[in-house]
């Protein structure tokens, strides 16, 4: 039987646990900024100063001092002064995921799964870099802490997001399985160019649940690769294919073009234990130059994330959607012939990782058939 | 009437409908009685000629429709992924609503905030889409589209969904999941 959807949003909407609106505190919250609106009109010149001000309070560094930079266009960088020359030492008390903390994975098996990866490229400004975070949560646990996401350079933790993951869920156990957007910051985190940006070159991205005040953390993710090129996301729009890299064995990916707007894809996780897919790109491949027109990690994220649960060996079936718009400026694609790769990150449990720092599996396949533009 | 009127009026006539919306848009009732309360205090603190109740109201819903797709995907966005496959067979029909009604809502926040919002105005609201278009200053085609990924991402969570109205009969589909 199909849903009404109209009824079900009605509904739902019907039975939401709402509350009221207190008319009191708002008219307070009213009559307050009338009056700051009426002494900034008179200050003149100490009001635009009063906003500058918070406004550098707010916007931890450079964030929001530079102007829209599309994915496709050319990043040219920053001013050399506004990057840092020196990033954060290490700092062996630092607690886990602040600022210095030498990355380590929890010694025991933790209870809860993180897995982080890339979300689509930046469009407000270099420095913010919008990032996905999942967390899986067993039956009966609790999750009280707020999860971080961190960049680390060489097993250092070096740029931090804005704030911590915190999931409203503290008073409700588990099972969860949760996703969550944020942006974090490409800048220091601490040392003497601490709010400056990060200097391009190659650093490793994790959700780290802090532990009891100590360097050990409750939960660390997979480490997701992050290459930082002109001060943001390195892009691949325009880069011939050899920018992708190369496929985990682990991850097997089976992909044909359907029509013009839809793909198949079948991943097979072949690790031993249960993983999470935390993001799936599509790239359009002009067949006559070799280069990447259409990237689906620059789409507006219109079509959300895709995110799932995968068992060991057993197959999962999606059908991505494809959009010939160019990775430039999401101009539709000239007439011609395109090839399709996707591109699968999947983060594998603690218990597949091993000794040591594990990073999230990469499943890479060329689509059979292509995309034709009329 | 004055700014302290409009607003008492709007709270007791319109608050639950104004919190029932920040809840479909947002998901989370504490989110939607902020963004109700940012929008309401927003709107009123600055629009001194505003004297209906009614074209206030319109005004706060728009600045609730603003500030959900440009700030509140910027703070955090949750959503859950592995209930939203619960199993359908429940026995008990007031277990079954509530498990229903919040499936919905978890189905909702999978989708991109844009998209989310057409359908919470096309679903919800009952606007066309010219008129969503308008609000979120969007092309048709955009809003046709998004409503139809919107739908199609809903479908993966609670199974196939009903036809829209006949003015929507030209949606098209773009993707499915076996």
């Amino acid at each position: 039987m199909s849903l009404d959807l109209y009824a079900a949003l009605r509904d739902a909407a019907e039975h939401a646990p709402v509350g009221t609106l207190e008319p009191t505190a708002l008219g307070r919250r009213i009559r307050r900024r009338r009056a700051t609106q009426t002494a900034v009109r008179s200050a003149g010149g100490v009001g635009l100063a009063g906003v500058i001000a918070l406004t550098a309070t707010q916007t931890p560094g450079l964030l929001g001092r530079f102007p829209w930079s599309a994915a496709g266009g050319t990043v040219t960088g920053l001013p050399a002064d506004e990057v840092a020359s020196e990033l954060p030492a290490a700092d062996p008390a630092a607690a886990a995921g602040a600022c210095g903390w030498i990355v380590e994975p929890p010694a025991d098996a933790p209870e809860i799964e993180l897995g982080v990866s890339l979300d689509t490229y930046q469009q407000r400004s270099y420095l913010a870099l919008p990032v996905s975070l999942t967390v899986h949560v067993p039956d009966g646990v609790t999750l009280q802490d707020p999860v971080d996401v961190v960049v680390a350079k060489d097993g250092v933790v070096v740029a931090r997001a804005y704030e911590g993951h915190d999931l409203a869920v503290a008073d409700d156990p588990g099972p969860h399985s949760m996703g969550s957007w944020s942006e974090m910051a490409l800048t220091t985190c601490g040392g003497p160019d601490a709010t400056k940006a990060l200097p391009d070159g190659k650093y490793t991205m994790y959700g780290v649940l802090p532990g009891a005040d100590g360097p050990e953390p409750a939960a660390l993710s997979p480490g997701q690769p992050l290459v930082v090129a002109g001060n943001a996301r390195e892009s691949w729009c325009g880069a011939g294919t050899s920018v992708i890299p190369r496929g985990d064995d682990r991850v097997q990916l089976d992909v044909s073009v359907l029509d013009d707007v839809s793909m198949s894809l079948w991943l097979v996780w072949k690790g031993d234990a249960e993983a999470s897919m935390v993001s799936e790109r599509t790239l359009l491949v002009d067949d006559e130059t070799g280069r990447i027109v259409g990237d689906s990690d620059t789409w507006d994220s219109a079509l959300g994330r895709t995110t799932a649960d995968l068992d060991p060996s057993s197959p999962l079936a999606l059908t991505p959607t494809i959009r010939t718009t160019s990775c430039v400026d999401d101009a539709p694609l000239p007439a011609g012939t395109y090839r399709v790769y996707s591109v699968v990150t999947v983060a594998p449990t603690w218990s597949d990782a091993g000794e040591g720092l594990s990073t999230n599996a990469t499943g890479v396949a060329e689509a059979t058939g292509t995309v034709t533009v009329p | 009437m004055d700014w302290q009127d409009v607003l008492d009026t709007l709270v007791r006539d319109r608050g639950p409908a104004l919190l029932r919306y920040g809840y479909l848009l947002t998901g989370d009732p504490g989110d939607a009685q902020e963004l109700v309360q940012d929008a309401l205090v927003s709107v009123l603190a600055r629009k001194a000629r505003l004297r209906e109740p009614a074209a206030v109201e319109g005004y706060v819903r728009q600045t609730m429709l603003s500030s959900y797709i440009d700030g509140y995907r910027r703070r955090r966005r949750w959503l859950g992924l592995r209930h939203l496959v619960a199993s359908p067979e429940v026995s008990d029909d007031h277990r079954h609503g509530v498990d229903a009604r919040r499936d919905v809502v978890a189905a909702l926040a999978v989708l991109a905030p844009r998209v989310r919002a057409c359908v919470v105005l096309r679903y919800f609201e009952d606007l066309t889409v010219a008129e969503i278009a308008d609000r979120l200053q969007l092309s048709d085609g955009t809003v046709k589209r998004y409503l139809s990924d919107g739908v199609h991402g809903l479908e993966r969570v609670l199974g196939p969904v009903e036809p829209a109205a006949p003015t929507e009969s030209h949606l098209i589909t773009t993707r499915s999941t076996r």
